[in-house]
C-alpha cells in the first residue's frame, strides 16, 4: 500500500517524518505493508490522477483540490502538537508593528505593503487573501504585494524591520518565535485578531482544519476503515506521532470551509468562476497570445506558397489525362478476368472474416465476462446485471433475465432490457416452459426465430415470436434457475456453437456464484446474530453487576431500618414520627431494589432458545469465527474430542459467545507471552452422567492468585482496552444453563478454563 | 465485644458468610436485636478453616463471592457431612441458579434485599430444624453405643426377631433353647431402652449400617 505524502521540506524530510506512520500501520494491520511516497504539489496531482496511491497525506489545500478532482476523501484529521498541546485546526495572522498607529484594523491597510509566503501557499496567503476581501481589500490590486516564500520567519523580521508594512504568516509562528527568543511579541499589532475558546494563538483568519489522512477512490472500504481505526488508536506518545510532530490522529474534522475559501477566491477547484477579464488574459496568457498570432503569420506565407505550386501542377495534369484514358482500356479487358476471380476469393474472404470477428468477439466477450464476475468491487447484484447486459450485446437480444426456481416459486434474482421496442415478452412464462425442455438433460434452448417453433411437450411457446435463448444453472446438481435472453423480434442471425458454449459459461458460473452467495450470507447472518446476542449479554451483565452491587448496600439498608423497629418495639420507644422514619428508610429502599430489578428484567427479557445441536459443531463455528485473528499472530489450535459426546440442548449463539469468550482470552494470553509456540488446545470430554465438558486451555502464563480471586468479576480486566465483562458474562451463560465454569492449572501445568453442561 | 464476635457458647450460632462488609455487619446486628447470636465471615474460605463437626446453628451464603462461591462452599459443607441448614442468599435471583442451589441440599433460598420478617422467620426455622437435627444426632449415637454394647449373640438374636422369626424358630436357627433365646431378647430390650418390638425395628432401621 502506498502513502502518497506531500514533501513541503523535500523529500528525506517527509521519510523521516513519516516513515515510523507506515511501520505502525504495516504492524497494526499485518496482511498489508505500507510504505511511503514523498511527492510534490505536481508529483501528487499526477498520482491521483493515475490512482498509483491508496492513501494521500496532504495539505488542507491541496487535499480539498485533490477530492473536489479525484474524488479521495479524507478518513482522520492530523492532531498537530505545537508549543506543548494539540490542535486540529490552524488559521493565519495578518499583523503590523505595534508602534504603527495608521493600521489599526484590516480595511486601513489598503495601499500599504504586505509580505505573504506565496501565491498558492494555503497558510501563508490564501487564508489572509480571503479575509481582506471580505474587508473590501483586493489584495492584488489594492495592496503593494510581495511574495518571500519560505522560512515564515522572514516575514516576520520584514515586518519588524520595517523593510514592509504588514505581514501574514501561519498562526503559532509568533508564538513559536517568541518562544524562542527570536522576537519580542510585544512590538507586534495583529490586524483584524479573531477569539477562540479553543485555539490559543493569533489569529486573523477564520480556522481551518489540519492534514488530513485520505484514501484514494480505488481504495477499498474494509481497509480503510481498518487504516481509519489503527490511526485514531495511535498513542500521541509513540514514535509514529512524535516523528510527525503530532499527537496522533482524530475523527476527520468538515473540511467544508476549505470549500467555501477556494468558492470565494475562485482558485483550486473553483477555478472556472474567476471571469476571464482583458488584463488578466493578458496576465495569465500572455506567452500563448504572442505564439498564436506567430503561427497564423506563419501560416498565411505557407499558404501563398502553396497556390502557386497548384497553379503549376494543374497545368501538367491535362497532359496526363489523354495518356491515362487510353491505358484504363487496356486495364478494363484485364479486369473483367480478375473480377471473376475476385469474387470468389472474396466469398471465401467474407467467410473467413466472419468466422474471426465471431472468434474476435466471443473473445471479448469472455474477457469481459471474466473482469465482471472477477471484480471485488462489485456486489454480487451488479455482478449479474454485468453479466446479462454483457450477454444481451453478444447475443443480441433485448432483454435477460435470471430467475431462480425453486419448486412452484420463482424469483427474478436480475432483469436487464437494452432498448425492447416490440410487444413485452413475459418472461418468467417463457423461462417457466422453457424450463421444461431444458430440464430434460439440461440442454440449452437456442432459437433465432421462435415463429412456427414448437418446443417438446409444450406447444403454447408455439404462438410466440421473436427469439430465446436459455440454459438452466444447478446448484448441487438439481436445476436451481433459469439464465434467459430473449427478443420480441427475430435474431438477425442464427445461434451458433459459440453462443451456446458462452451461455453455458454464464450458466455454470451463476450455480457457483449463487451457491457461494448464500454460503456467504448465511455467515454472515451468523456472525450479525452472534453481535447481537455478545450486545445483549454485556447488557445484561452490566445490568446484573450493578444490581448485585447495589443491592449490598440497600440489604444493609433494610436489615437496619427492619432492626430498628424491632428494637423501638422491644424497648416501648412510642416515638411515633421516629417510627414512621424509619418504615419510610425502608419503604424506599425497598422501591430502589424494585427499580433496580425492573431494569434487570427490562435488559434480561430474550428467553433463552433451547435448540438440539453437535457441541463440537458449535465450538468449532467459535474457532472458525476467530482464524482470521489466529491465523494472523500464527496461534495453533487443537480441537480435540475423545468420546462420543451425546448432542446439547441449550442456546447454541449463547454457548458459541462463551467458547469465543474463552477463545480471545486465551489468543490474549499467548499473544503476550511473545516466545514459544504459541498453541491453544480444546478439549470436549464427558465428565459424568448427564454432563459434558469444555476446556480451552493456552500456552500463556499462569494467572496470579490476586487475578483468580476477581476472574469472573464484572468490570474486572486485567487488558488495557478490556471491559471485564467476558468471562462474567461467560459465567452467567453457563450457570444459567445450569453448567459450571471454573478456572484450573491441567495436568500439562498449562492454564486452562473449563465449564459445564448438563446433557439432558 | 462487637457483634459480630458473639459467640453463645453451646448454643446455636448464625454463621453469615458474605463477602460486603455492610451486608454482613448489618445483618449480624439484626439478628441480635432478636437475641440471635451469630459470627461473620467474609468468604467461603475463611469459613471452612473455623468449620468443625460441633458447631451448630445454620449458615447463610451469598452466592457471588470472590474465591469460593456460595455454591461452592456448599459442595465443600457438603462433602464434611455438614448437618447445619445453609440459606443461600443472593444479589441476583435466577432460576437456574437456585435450582443448583437446592440440589446441593440448601435450606432456602432468599433474593436480596430480603424483608427483615422473611429472614428472621427463614433463620428461626432453620435454627429449629438444627436442634431436631442435633436431639436425633445425639440420639442416634446414644443407640450407636447401646449397639456396641451388644454381644455377638445378642445381636445374632436381635436381627432375627427384626426379620419376624419367632422365638421358637430363631432357638432352631441358631441351635439354642427358646428360652434363652427370650433371655437374649430381653437384654437386647433392656440395653436399646427398646419399650416395643416395632421401636426395635425402627432403631435397627436407622442404624441399620452401623450393625
Amino acid at each position: 500500500m502506498s502513502i502518497g505524502v506531500l514533501a513541503f521540506r523535500g523529500k528525506q524530510d517527509a521519510i523521516d517524518r513519516w516513515s515510523p506512520t507506515a511501520r505502525y500501520l504495516s504492524e497494526r494491520i499485518a496482511d498489508y505493508s505500507f510504505r511511503i511516497v514523498p511527492l510534490t504539489l505536481e508529483g501528487m496531482l499526477d498520482h491521483v490522477e493515475q490512482d498509483r496511491l491508496d492513501f494521500i497525506l496532504t495539505n488542507t489545500g491541496n487535499y480539498v483540490v485533490l477530492e473536489n478532482a479525484f474524488g479521495i476523501s479524507r478518513l482522520a484529521t492530523l492532531k498537530v502538537r505545537h508549543l506543548g498541546a494539540e490542535f486540529t485546526q490552524f488559521g493565519a495572522v495578518i499583523f503590523t508593528r505595534q508602534d504603527n498607529t495608521e493600521l489599526n484594523a484590516l480595511a486601513d491597510i489598503s495601499g500599504y505593503s504586505m509580505l505573504a509566503v506565496s501565491e498558492e501557499a494555503f497558510g501563508g496567503f490564501q487564508m489572509a487573501w480571503r479575509e481582506l476581501l471580505e474587508a473590501g481589500i483586493d489584495p492584488f490590486e489594492d495592496l503593494r504585494l510581495s511574495f518571500g516564500g519560505f522560512p515564515q520567519d522572514d516575514i516576520v523580521h520584514a515586518v519588524l524591520a520595517g523593510e514592509v508594512d504588514v505581514g501574514t504568516v501561519r498562526s503559532g509562528t509568533l508564538e513559536r518565535m517568541a518562544a524562542d527568543g527570536l522576537i519580542d511579541i510585544d512590538r507586534i499589532k495583529v490586524l483584524g485578531a479573531r477569539q477562540s475558546d479553543v485555539f490559543p494563538f493569533l489569529h486573523s483568519t477564520r480556522l481551518y482544519p489540519e492534514w488530513p489522512f485520505a484514501k484514494g477512490r480505488r481504495t477499498p472500504e474494509a481497509l480503510a476503515q481498518r487504516v481509519a481505526v489503527a490511526l485514531l488508536e495511535l498513542e500521541p506518545d509513540s514514535e509514529a506521532a512524535v516523528r510527525a510532530f503530532s499527537a496522533g490522529w482524530t475523527i476527520p474534522l468538515d473540511y467544508g470551509p476549505v470549500h467555501e475559501l477556494f468558492r470565494e477566491l475562485e482558485i483550486g477547484p473553483y477555478a472556472y468562476l474567476s471571469k476571464p477579464s482583458l488584463t488578466s488574459v493578458w496576465r495569465e496568457y500572455k506567452g500563448w497570445i504572442i505564439f498564436s498570432l506567430a503561427m497564423m503569420l506563419l501560416l498565411m506565407v505557407l499558404l501563398i506558397l502553396i497556390s502557386r505550386a497548384n497553379r503549376r501542377i494543374s497545368q501538367s495534369e491535362l497532359k496526363y489525362r489523354a495518356e491515362a484514358n487510353q491505358r484504363r482500356q487496356a486495364q478494363e479487358l484485364l479486369a473483367r478476368h480478375k473480377e471473376e476471380l475476385e469474387e470468389r476469393v472474396a466469398e471465401r474472404t467474407a467467410e473467413l472474416a466472419d468466422v474471426n470477428t465471431s472468434l474476435r468477439r466471443s473473445e471479448a466477450t469472455l474477457r469481459a465476462i471474466h473482469d465482471i464476475t472477477t471484480n471485488p468491487e462489485f456486489r454480487f447484484e451488479d455482478k449479474l446485471a454485468g453479466l446479462l447486459r454483457e450477454g444481451c450485446r453478444f447475443f443480441e437480444m433485448e432483454s435477460g433475465v435470471i430467475l431462480s426456481i425453486d419448486g412452484e416459486n420463482d424469483d427474478f434474482l436480475a432483469r436487464v432490457d437494452v432498448g425492447a421496442d416490440g410487444e413485452p415478452v413475459d418472461y418468467r412464462q417463457l423461462a417457466r416452459r422453457l424450463r421444461k425442455q431444458i430440464a430434460i438433460n439440461h440442454d440449452p434452448v437456442a432459437v433465432a426465430d421462435l415463429q412456427g417453433h414448437c418446443f417438446q411437450g409444450d406447444s403454447d411457446v408455439c404462438e410466440s415470436t421473436g427469439s430465446v435463448l436459455a440454459a438452466d444453472y444447478l446448484i448441487d446438481d438439481e436445476t436451481a434457475g433459469v439464465i434467459l435472453f430473449a427478443s420480441s423480434r427475430a435474431n438477425p442471425r442464427e445461434f451458433s456453437d459459440v453462443d451456446i458454449d458462452i451461455l453455458q459459461l454464464m450458466a455454470q458460473w451463476l450455480g457457483g456464484e449463487i451457491e457461494r452467495a448464500e454460503i456467504n450470507r448465511r455467515a454472515q447472518e451468523h456472525q450479525a446474530q452472534l453481535a447481537h446476542v455478545s450486545r445483549l449479554n454485556t447488557m445484561g451483565e452490566m445490568a446484573t453487576g450493578i444490581a448485585h452491587e447495589l443491592n449490598q448496600p440497600l440489604t444493609a439498608i433494610l436489615n437496619y431500618s427492619g432492626g430498628s423497629l424491632r428494637l423501638l418495639q422491644k424497648r416501648g420507644n412510642g416515638d411515633s414520627e421516629l417510627r414512621q422514619a424509619i418504615v419510610n428508610i425502608g419503604n424506599d429502599a425497598r422501591r430502589a431494589a424494585d427499580i433496580i430489578k425492573g431494569l434487570r428484567e427490562f435488559i434480561q427479557r430474550g428467553e433463552h432458545r433451547r435448540e438440539r445441536f453437535v457441541l463440537e459443531d458449535c465450538i468449532e463455528s467459535a474457532v472458525e469465527l476467530l482464524r482470521p485473528r489466529l491465523l494472523q499472530h500464527e496461534i495453533e489450535v487443537d480441537l480435540r474430542r475423545v468420546e462420543a459426546i451425546p448432542d446439547i440442548v441449550a442456546d447454541r449463539l449463547q454457548i458459541e459467545q462463551v467458547a469465543v469468550n474463552l477463545l480471545i482470552n486465551a489468543i490474549d494470553a499467548v499473544c503476550a507471552v511473545g516466545h514459544g509456540p504459541k498453541k491453544i488446545e480444546i478439549g470436549i470430554t464427558r465428565t459424568g452422567v448427564g454432563e459434558v465438558a469444555v476446556s480451552v486451555s493456552d500456552s500463556g502464563d499462569l494467572l496470579s492468585q490476586s487475578v483468580i480471586e476477581h476472574l469472573f468479576d464484572p468490570f474486572y480486566t486485567t487488558k488495557s482496552d478490556g471491559m471485564g465483562m467476558g468471562l462474567s458474562i461467560s459465567r452467567s451463560i453457563v450457570e444459567s444453563h445450569g453448567g459450571t465454569i471454573e478456572y484450573l492449572v491441567n495436568e500439562a501445568q498449562h492454564p486452562a478454563f473449563r465449564f459445564t453442561l448438563p446433557v439432558t | 465485644m462487637s457483634v459480630t464476635d458473639q459467640i453463645i457458647e453451646a448454643g446455636q450460632t448464625v454463621f453469615v458468610v458474605d463477602d460486603d462488609l455492610s451486608a454482613r455487619e448489618s445483618l449480624c446486628w439484626l439478628l441480635n436485636t432478636e437475641d440471635i447470636a451469630s459470627r461473620a465471615f467474609a468468604s467461603a474460605e475463611s469459613f471452612l478453616d473455623h468449620w468443625n463437626p460441633d458447631l451448630t446453628g445454620c449458615i447463610t451464603v451469598d452466592i457471588r463471592m470472590p474465591g469460593k462461591s456460595g455454591l461452592q462452599l456448599q459442595e465443600e459443607l457438603n462433602a464434611r457431612h455438614n448437618l447445619m441448614p445453609v440459606i443461600v442468599l443472593t444479589g441476583h435471583a435466577d432460576v437456574p441458579v437456585a435450582i443448583r442451589a437446592m440440589k446441593l441440599g440448601a435450606y432456602d433460598f432468599l433474593e436480596k434485599p430480603y424483608s427483615d420478617d422473611e429472614l428472621l422467620a427463614c433463620v428461626k426455622n432453620a435454627l429449629a430444624l438444627s436442634r431436631e437435627i442435633d436431639h436425633a444426632e445425639i440420639e442416634i449415637s446414644r443407640l450407636a453405643r447401646a449397639l456396641e454394647n451388644l454381644t455377638d449373640r445378642e445381636r445374632e438374636v436381635m436381627c432375627l426377631v427384626v426379620e419376624g422369626n419367632t422365638n421358637k424358630a430363631i432357638g432352631v436357627q441358631l441351635g439354642i433353647s427358646e428360652k434363652t433365646v427370650e433371655i437374649h431378647r430381653a437384654r437386647v430390650m433392656e440395653k436399646t431402652a427398646a419399650r416395643s418390638l416395632s421401636e426395635l425395628v425402627r432403631i435397627c432401621l436407622i442404624l441399620k449400617d452401623k450393625i
